[in-house]
């Protein structure tokens, strides 16, 4: 069973139900936890929808993206790659928590979902792409032992 | 993603949210799910069918609740799957838009 998938995608919104549609099947297919499932889903749906928000000064859909997912033990892997605007995920501000709630607006909050679910995230900017690169754990299967 | 009522009374409405909201989802409930909170009457929200929610999909959610605590209204969030329910717990919200997993107290919040 492969346990590394690989899309090459568009800077278009219209991408997102592929995507979604191959990574889900791609995970489903190894025993991942749901919590696993629901990060995966989390940061690609959050960091796309973010690089094609931001991440281009045009409004050419036509831009390459591509992600990599690899399972590793109960966990997996994300790398993304696009060639757009810098954007430092690690140094993105937190959302301002100390604003009345009524007055709040929720700017910033996929990328504070995506670094309270997700375990590691790393950024990288390599001759002019932004390489992110995510993980999350999972939890070992029981031995049955103590 | 799908957007029912499942009951209208004077005071209150209550929606359930079916599928996945995210962008497509948002998409697909957003103009109809605005509109419910821009009617004035406080919104009980069934989650429990909801798979998954990301930040577009709370943005839907919170704006409704914002709508309505202006308007002197409400919005309680009913049955949230546990990984929906995390979200949203990290999002910092939910005095706005609280949760809870009993339908009585949802109406009672719901009356104001």
């Amino acid at each position: 069973m492969a346990r590394v998938l690989e899309i090459a995608l568009k800077s278009d919104y219209d991408e997102l139900g592929r995507i979604c549609i191959s990574v889900n099947e791609f995970l489903e297919s190894h025993e991942l936890s749901p919590r696993v499932l629901y990060g995966v889903n989390l940061a690609l749906e959050e960091i796309l929808t973010n690089i094609f928000k931001y991440g281009y000064d045009d409004e050419c859909k036509d831009h390459d993206i591509s992600v990599r997912l690899e399972v590793e033990g109960p966990g997996v892997s994300v790398q993304i790659v696009d060639d757009g605007n810098s954007f430092d995920l690690e140094k993105a501000p937190e959302p301002d928590l100390s604003i009345p709630i009524s007055e709040r607006t929720i700017g910033g909050l996929g990328i504070h979902l995506v670094r309270n679910m997700l375990d590691t995230i790393n950024y990288q900017r390599v001759d002019d792409k932004n390489i992110i690169e995510l993980s999350i754990k999972g939890e070992a299967a029981c031995s049955g032992k103590d | 993603m799908e957007l029912t009522v499942v009951q209208s009374s004077d005071a209150y409405t209550h929606l359930a949210l079916a599928g996945r909201l995210d962008v497509a989802g948002e998409q697909a409930v957003g103009t109809e799910f605005a509109a419910y909170a821009g009617a004035g009457k406080s919104l009980i929200v069934d989650l429990s069918q909801v798979s998954f929610l990301a930040s577009l999909g709370i943005r839907m959610l919170f704006q409704g609740a914002k709508t309505l605590f202006a308007g002197g209204a409400k919005m309680v969030l009913l049955n949230p799957q546990p990984l929906v329910e995390e979200i949203l717990q990290t999002a910092g919200l939910t005095e706005l838009m609280p949760i809870t997993h009993d339908e009585g107290e949802a109406q009672t919040i719901a009356k104001g």
